[in-house]
């Protein structure tokens, strides 16, 4: 509009000019300064036409919407731009009012709000007519009073445009404000304090949010907006930015942030500090941060984990003692070809591990898997008497129904019947028969295991270690009335043997576990797992994947069942060396160690002092020299040494003794287990030979390695 | 012959206009075509291969536009019933202060009134700004306290942003007909 209105007063000169006769350097003038007219307005024309933008209906637009006059510009007049953004034409009249900062820092206008400038500002123009598409510019002009007092005073410039006639009753006017902070100079200061603070004290996760509250107790402003004055706080090494804000004199504001990324755990401590003048003001809180849902989540997983474990696992205990009687129920319940057929689909899942492709493997020595069983550490590791490469020793118990097995051999090395007829004989006196040999006996419903482990070409061999006291008694061992008569003079000899081993210089020694845990050998019918089940067994094969790459985990319980060490005792020393194969046991100085094969002694592998060991031999021995009771129960052969055999009884403990005359070659022990395990056995072995064998060569600082795979 | 000045020369005072007319025609031809060739001309003078740099400045002002402002709305109903209207007022507010802006409202007069005596005290007039992120509730409105309709303290979005209250009345037991009044709205930036 000042451009149209430009133009039309050029338009006017020029037209005065010709009036008027004018020289000729009058008429030169007139032509260079309409020249220079149409240079300067032509681009001040274009403005209006293009950089305002338009919308239907009202809207303006003002520049710079916030006023801050310093203390050295009060005099200095001020300018502010006001568009039209409008279609219609905008009546603007100029209004005053005071105002003040509310807490969230927004501007509430008051009549009556405190150090008020309304009285020291002039608009001019007051009222002003802007055109759609176009700009106007207004003065602003302070006049601040001869004794104002210093500091900050504050006042809001209203532009006001009338409602614009429409349908309804109720009208709409628009205004726009723009405030105005003018710092009265003098002496003034500027001291704003951080109050408060806060933030949750206890964070689940997520972002956090943090308030802080400022007062400025000062003559001024203080303004938290340009780069490098923001509000900072700091949280665990991060620096966390507020947004820009102004605190006005005598107000008290709050600001908040979000600490979007805080760390997952975390007691935190978040600090905020203001420095202003010289005086600073700290406020701190503490946020501790624990993800609730996630752990409880976790623990929840765990649980249920467990949960499924332990079902699973007592399900298996709980089919393995049905298992047997309810498939042979359900297979009466059956047609006589569905009955067949679930037997039979029954006795292939039940497979003996001795048939399998696995087992017989397993059983036909380890080269093959040396290296498997080399990376395994563990005590239960793959145990054979005298440490040596090749077959299993005869009489081991692999195969089901073993104690069974190992009685019918037993009888046929005493009486040199046949297998058929000693099993036959034995089965015959099962019925009768206490104890858990007779409860191993029963009916094996899969003979097919019984005729192929029937061939046996060292019947003497196999029952060198299988031998029990019953077992000898049936074998045609000496008369009750002998053995009767004789038990003073069988204490007397377990006792004297006893006492002369123990005072022997030096043997070797083998040891044998061999744990029965009484369990039905015929595995239950199982269903297939469910999901957690499968979920869990993938998991535990995961777990012993890492811990022992390329094992078998069903070789395990094996292992673990039937352990075996060799070695060597220093009887008169009291101190010996066995290896188990990766782990071992030594006793020097009085002081007993176990662990890793081929470690060197020390206070990692040392047992606990004091502490008796049931499979000690030489606590074995001791306890022997003072047993109580006695009798001859048969003879036998120990490797080559021929020896009696004595049921012991030790206290509570019961021994089977095998003694040369001289010295005890052989004795037995049998722990029962107790409760659920009621049926669980464990047969301990230790055989001694080799007397005065040369032991001071040993490496006595080292756990024993003879057996383990280097 | 003594010379005579132009007016008395005894040339026709069409052909003096016209001459003046020639001069400053030729005077704005002058003026209008030597910038122009000064730009024809100067590239003819550079060197072929000049290059050179130029840094490219843009000044951008703070400012606070109020747009789009619904012009009037009509409450309607019987003594007795309460009409909304959701939605009745819409505007829209752009501005790229840091510290963020606040709208408010306040009633031109303390009662709305119609041709007669009769009138509707503006407090019974209530505004909700819960619709656009504010504080829910309905406010009454106020001829001497602006309502606060709005408030952040960060800019607006790039192109605004959008405001909108819901208006109520409580209609109160006054004569029938068309009850007028003027609200104000003005959007002012945080200081």
């Amino acid at each position: 509009m000042r451009n149209v209105h430009r133009l039309e007063k050029c338009h006017r000169w020029a037209r005065a000019l010709c009036v008027r006769p004018p020289a000729v350097g009058a008429a030169i003038m007139a032509a260079l300064v309409a020249g220079a007219a149409v240079l300067c307005a032509v681009p001040a024309a274009a403005a209006p036409a293009g950089d305002v933008p338009q919308h239907p209906g009202t809207g303006m637009a003002i520049s710079p919407p916030r006023l801050v006059v310093p203390a050295g510009q009060v005099t200095k007049v001020q300018r502010l731009e006001i568009e039209n953004r409008g279609s219609v034409p905008l009546h603007l009249h100029v209004e005053l009012s005071a105002f003040e900062e509310a807490s969230d820092v927004s501007t509430v206008l008051r009549a009556s709000a405190p150090y008020s400038a309304v009285r020291w500002i002039k608009v001019v123009p007051g009222n002003l007519l802007i055109m759609p598409g176009t700009k106007r510019f207004v003065q602003v002009r302070i006049h601040v009073p001869a004794r104002a007092e210093p500091g900050d005073h504050y006042v809001e410039i209203i532009f006001m445009a009338p409602p614009v006639a429409g349908r309804g009753n109720i009208h709409i006017a628009e205004g726009l404000g723009v405030p105005v902070l003018i710092t009265v100079p003098g002496p003034v200061i500027d001291n704003v304090r951080v109050t408060r603070l806060t933030a949750d004290r206890f964070s689940a996760g997520g972002a956090v949010l943090i308030t802080a509250t400022l007062h400025e107790s000062g003559d001024v402003h203080h303004s938290f907006r340009g780069a490098g004055e923001r509000l900072t706080a700091v949280a665990d090494g991060s620096r966390l930015l507020f947004p820009p804000f102004t605190v006005l004199r005598g107000t008290t504001v709050s600001v908040s942030t979000r600490w979007d990324n805080p760390p997952a755990v975390c007691v935190c401590h978040i600090t905020v500090s203001v420095v202003t003048d010289g005086h600073r003001s700290d406020a701190s809180v503490t946020v501790v941060i624990f993800p609730v849902a996630k752990a409880i989540g976790g623990a929840a997983a765990l649980t249920g984990l467990s949960l499924a474990f332990l079902f699973a696992s007592r399900r298996m205990r709980s089919r393995g003692r049905r298992g047997g009687q309810a498939r042979w129920g359900r297979a009466a319940s059956l047609p006589p070809a569905k009955a067949s057929a679930l037997l039979y689909h029954e006795s292939r899942r039940s497979r003996p591990p001795a048939l399998s492709r696995s087992a017989t493997h397993a059983g036909s020595g380890d080269e093959d898997k040396g290296h498997r069983l080399a990376r395994f550490p563990w005590k239960f590791i793959s145990r054979r008497p005298g440490g040596v490469r090749g077959a299993w020793p005869k009489g081991h118990r692999v195969t089901r129904d073993h104690a069974r097995k190992q009685a019918i051999r037993a009888r046929m090395a005493a009486t040199g019947e046949p297998y058929s007829v000693a099993a036959r004989a034995l089965d015959a006196a099962a019925p009768v028969a206490p104890g858990p040999v007779a409860a191993e006996s029963a009916p094996n419903p899969e003979p097919a295991a019984d005729v192929e482990s029937a061939p046996n070409p060292e019947p003497a061999a196999d029952a060198e270690f299988a031998a029990t006291p019953e077992s000898i008694a049936d074998a045609g061992a000496p008369a009750d009335a002998e053995r009767v008569a004789d038990s003073a003079g069988a204490l007397a000899a377990v006792i004297a043997c006893a006492s002369r081993t123990l005072t022997a210089p030096s043997a070797r020694i083998e040891i044998r576990a061999d744990t029965d845990l009484g369990r039905d050998p015929v595995p239950a019918l199982r269903r297939r797992p469910g999901l957690l089940g499968r979920l869990t067994r993938r998991a535990a094969k995961a777990a012993l994947g890492r811990v022992a790459p390329g094992t078998d985990p069903a070789e395990y319980g094996d292992l673990f069942l039937h352990q075996f060490g060799a070695g060597f005792i220093d009887l008169a020393g009291g101190r010996y060396l066995i290896d188990y194969g990766g782990w071992a046991q030594a006793l020097v100085d009085g002081r007993r160690f176990s662990g890793l094969s081929g470690e060197p002694l020390g206070p990692r592998y040392e047992n606990r002092p004091g502490r008796s060991r049931r499979d000690d031999p030489l606590d074995a021995l001791g306890r022997l020299r003072s047993a109580t009771a006695a009798r001859w129960v048969g003879g036998d052969r120990v490797r080559w040494t021929t020896c009696r055999v004595a049921a012991t009884t030790v206290g509570q403990a019961e021994y089977t003794v095998w003694i040369d005359g001289t010295r005890i070659q052989r004795f037995q022990t049998v722990e029962r287990g107790s409760g659920r395990s009621a049926r669980a056995t464990k047969t301990e072995t230790v055989e001694l030979w080799d007397f005065g064998v040369p032991v001071d060569s040993l490496d006595w600082s080292r756990l024993p390695n003879f057996r383990t795979p280097r | 012959m003594p010379k005579t000045s132009a007016h008395q020369s005894g040339v026709p005072l069409r052909h003096r206009k016209a001459a003046a007319l020639g001069v400053a025609a030729l005077g704005v031809a002058v003026a209008v075509t030597l910038p122009a060739a000064q730009a024809l001309a100067a590239p003819a003078a550079a060197p072929v291969s000049a290059s050179g740099t130029t840094q490219a400045n843009v000044d951008v002002s703070a400012t606070i536009a109020l747009t789009d402002l619904t012009p009037s709305f009509t409450l309607s109903g019987l003594p007795g019933d309460t009409p909304t209207d959701d939605g009745a007022v819409t505007m829209n507010v752009m501005t790229n202060n840091a510290t963020g802006y606040n709208v408010t409202v306040e009633s031109l007069d303390p009662n709305l009134s119609n041709s007669g005596p009769n009138n509707i005290p503006v407090t019974d007039l209530q505004v909700d700004d819960g619709y656009s992120g504010g504080t829910a509730g309905w406010l009454p409105l106020s001829s001497t306290a602006p309502v606060q309709v709005f408030s952040q303290a960060t800019p607006s979005s790039d192109t605004g942003d959008t405001i909108v209250n819901d208006y109520r009345m409580t209609i109160p037991s006054v004569p029938a007909g068309t009850y007028s009044g003027t609200l104000n709205y003005v959007a002012s930036t945080n200081p």
